[in-house]
């Protein structure tokens, strides 16, 4: 027994270095990991007590408020620092950490409910293992068990609640009643979807076909009423909803099921895509069979005979069996106003500053943190990439280091199976772009819409747009980088079918590329023959979840 | 730009079209790429040390057998030359008998009943690591 902990003991010391390798920035944090003073770490260098003496099983050295991206990553690299450090999640939901990305993407192109218990894979040669869970289940333990382990570990506690966080006393309290003390705490709440005041004062039957999405309970369920359902209509012009559109009327290639999506402005993503690109793009929606309802709103939702009937602003009535509202999240910030945090005006989430510290020993990550960018200011991001390294660098912080989030985050979306679209930064359309695409060749796949016009019966309206910019389609955007400029300094780049590494457009942006000439900096996203010695991934086999690996590999070379 | 280069404007967006073959030829931008700070770093730092907060290693250095396994890799790191690290290897391995799932080595126990009886030389240290 003494020798194993002698043996660990000298381990763990000599492990604790290699984390530093990054210097600490400041000095107060040298001091801090010179003499580490967590609790848990102090623990470990104690002789093995018989467990009941010393634990309190209320008492949590790392505890993480939610589970889910941003949270892993968090424990990931508290442990990775302190090894034996004990870790706590506390989740509204009943299920271990997943992944929230395949829900609206993979898991509908494939046979979705076999998929359901996988893990959650970046590797590449593991495409089949599509993804939900973060890891296999025994990864984690209970709270009584990571409390009272030497060697720490992970506990998620599943279906509670948080509801007020005293960080004088760093103690949580859980609706259930419990409190929980802690030494380090990271809220990574996410957000919960908006739903439309019209739809939360409708009738019970109207309620039971609205479906709001973010969870694997949603999908599952959405996955489940649309088994048999003859036409769903998707209300929101986002990522979300294009990609469940897109999804659902895949869905529909099998069951016969009409989808349409209604647009609340003139095109996708308006608020990302510079409009001759948002124009382009929903061609390509309705390439994926989807009929889309440009600039109209839900006016009203009834039900008669069996059916929701939906009615829009402009006049126009439809008859679905099933409504999926994706009209954005908004973060989760109830803690806010019992725990006495600050939440910003502008942008919603707790504000944090650049090492993602809301007070002393509490940090925010992922949806929930408003932080502050050196580079590009105070935002908030609502993004996969940014959950998870904005929950690393919480982690690392929450053990002692104080890095700044200096990642500028990615995300990624894809339009059924033709287009990919990956961006960096300050995405934000009321900017002025610069854009360089490529003209390609064939023409054919922009030649659409066949399958729509059997279907479209009364959407006179619909389609003005297509026929208005049919000139715009001989411009094929097929492939292309666009960088967003704010002064002449570009702060985003989006490509489309563009498969480099995304590290070219993060040293864009850092750079600025200030009075250099768009034109030649375009060309960097584009393989030079002589040094891309790696074959060009297809959009099928690429797919930005699974490439975590390579991407870092191709950094280094 | 070649002739069939074209460009356009449409408000404050501006966009050029033009063939992939133009965009492949060298590019004279000059982007500075010496201060760019990232923490996404590969699986090797700088300095030749494992990056144990690579997103590549997953649950490696977080999991039940982290102590172990960055031991393991720690020293074949070191010495570049694995065999030198067998006691190492061998407290990983028999920590992972004990998460089967977790560190995928059921495949490689197939047929084997009694861990015991596993010896470590049948596994290749390589493999391990993903």
């Amino acid at each position: 027994m003494v020798l194993f902990v002698v043996k660990k003991k000298s381990s763990v010391e000599k492990l604790s270095e290699a984390p530093n390798e990054n210097p600490p920035i400041e000095n107060d944090s040298q001091k801090i990991s010179e003499a580490p003073t967590s609790p848990a770490e102090e623990e470990y260098k104690t002789p093995l007590d018989p467990p009941t003496e010393s634990v309190d099983p209320n008492h949590v050295p790392y505890l993480i408020i939610g589970a889910g991206a941003a949270a892993f990553s968090a424990y990931k690299a508290i442990r990775v620092n302190n090894p034996t450090a004990k870790v706590v999640m506390v989740t509204e939901e009943n299920h271990l950490p997943y992944a929230r990305p395949p829900l609206s993407k993979d898991l509908w192109l494939t046979k979705a409910k076999s998929f359901m218990g996988m893990k959650f894979s970046k590797r590449k040669e593991e495409v089949p293992s599509l993804p939900i869970y973060f890891e296999y289940s025994a990864l984690y333990t209970d709270l009584k068990e990571v409390t009272n382990n030497k060697r720490g570990g992970v506990a998620v506690l599943m279906g509670k609640k948080v509801i007020k966080l005293d960080a004088d006393k760093k103690k949580v309290i859980l609706k259930s009643g419990e409190e929980l003390t802690y030494d380090k705490c990271l809220i990574a709440t996410g957000g919960k979807p908006k739903n439309l005041p019209l739809l939360q004062k409708a009738s019970p039957e109207v309620k039971k076909r609205v479906n709001l999405f973010r969870t694997v309970d949603d999908f599952n369920h959405l996955e489940e009423v649309t088994q048999n359902a003859k036409s769903v209509a998707v209300l929101g012009g986002g990522f979300l909803g294009t990609e469940l559109a897109c999804a659902l009327s895949k869905k529909g290639q099998t069951n016969g099921m009409k989808v349409y999506q209604i647009v609340p402005e003139t095109g996708w993503w308006t608020k990302v895509l510079p409009q001759f690109v948002s124009k382009w793009m929903s061609h390509q929606v309705e390439r994926e069979g989807v009929e889309v309802i440009y600039d109209d709103k839900l006016f009203s939702a009834g039900f008669k005979d069996g059916q929701l009937e939906l009615e829009l602003l402009k006049g126009r009535l439809l008859k679905v069996d099933q409504l999926v509202v994706a009209v954005g999240i908004e973060p989760c910030v109830e803690l806010a106003k019992t725990s006495g945090l600050e939440v910003d005006n502008q942008h919603g989430g707790f504000r944090v500053n650049s090492e993602l510290q809301s007070r002393s020993d509490v940090w925010v990550a992922g949806d929930a943190s408003c932080f502050y960018d050196i580079k590009l200011g105070r935002r908030r991001v609502e993004h996969h990439d940014h959950a998870e390294v904005s929950g690393r660098v919480a982690g690392r912080n929450m053990t002692g280091e104080s890095k700044p989030y200096r990642h500028q985050s990615e995300f990624w979306s894809d339009i059924g199976t033709n287009v990919f679209i990956r961006a960096v930064g300050i995405t934000d359309s009321t900017l002025p772009t610069f854009g360089v695409f490529t003209r390609s060749q064939n023409k054919e796949g922009n030649t659409n819409s066949s399958e729509n016009s059997k279907t479209d019966k009364n959407s006179q309206q619909i389609s003005t747009l297509e026929k208005k910019d049919n000139s715009d389609l001989e411009e094929d955007l097929d492939k292309g980088v666009i960088f967003y400029l704010k002064e002449n300094v570009v702060v985003g780049v989006l490509l489309i079918n563009i498969f480099r590494d995304l590290l070219i457009a993060r040293l864009v942006i850092n750079d600025g590329a200030e009075n250099e000439d768009l034109y030649e900096v375009a060309k960097l996203f584009f393989p030079h023959p002589k040094d891309d010695l790696e074959e060009e991934p297809t959009p099928e086999k690429e797919k930005p979840q699974i490439s975590e690996s390579d991407k870092t590999q191709d950094k280094k070379s | 730009m070649s002739s069939s280069a074209y460009c356009r404007e449409e408000g404050k967006d501006k966009m050029i079209f033009t063939t992939e073959e133009e965009l492949s030829k060298p590019s004279t931008a000059l982007i500075d790429i010496d201060t760019y700070e990232t923490d996404e770093k590969g699986p090797v730092l700088d300095n030749g040390e494992i990056n144990f907060h690579c997103t590549c290693a997953g649950t490696m250095f977080s999991g039940p057998c982290n102590i172990e396994i960055r031991e393991f890799l720690t020293c074949s790191n070191k010495d570049k030359s694995p065999e030198k690290c067998m006691e190492q290897f061998e407290a990983m391995f028999n920590c992972e008998l004990d998460y089967p799932e977790i560190y995928d080595i059921k495949d490689k126990l197939e047929g084997v009943d009694d861990k015991a009886s596993k010896t470590v030389k049948e596994l290749d240290p390589e493999t391990k690591e993903s």
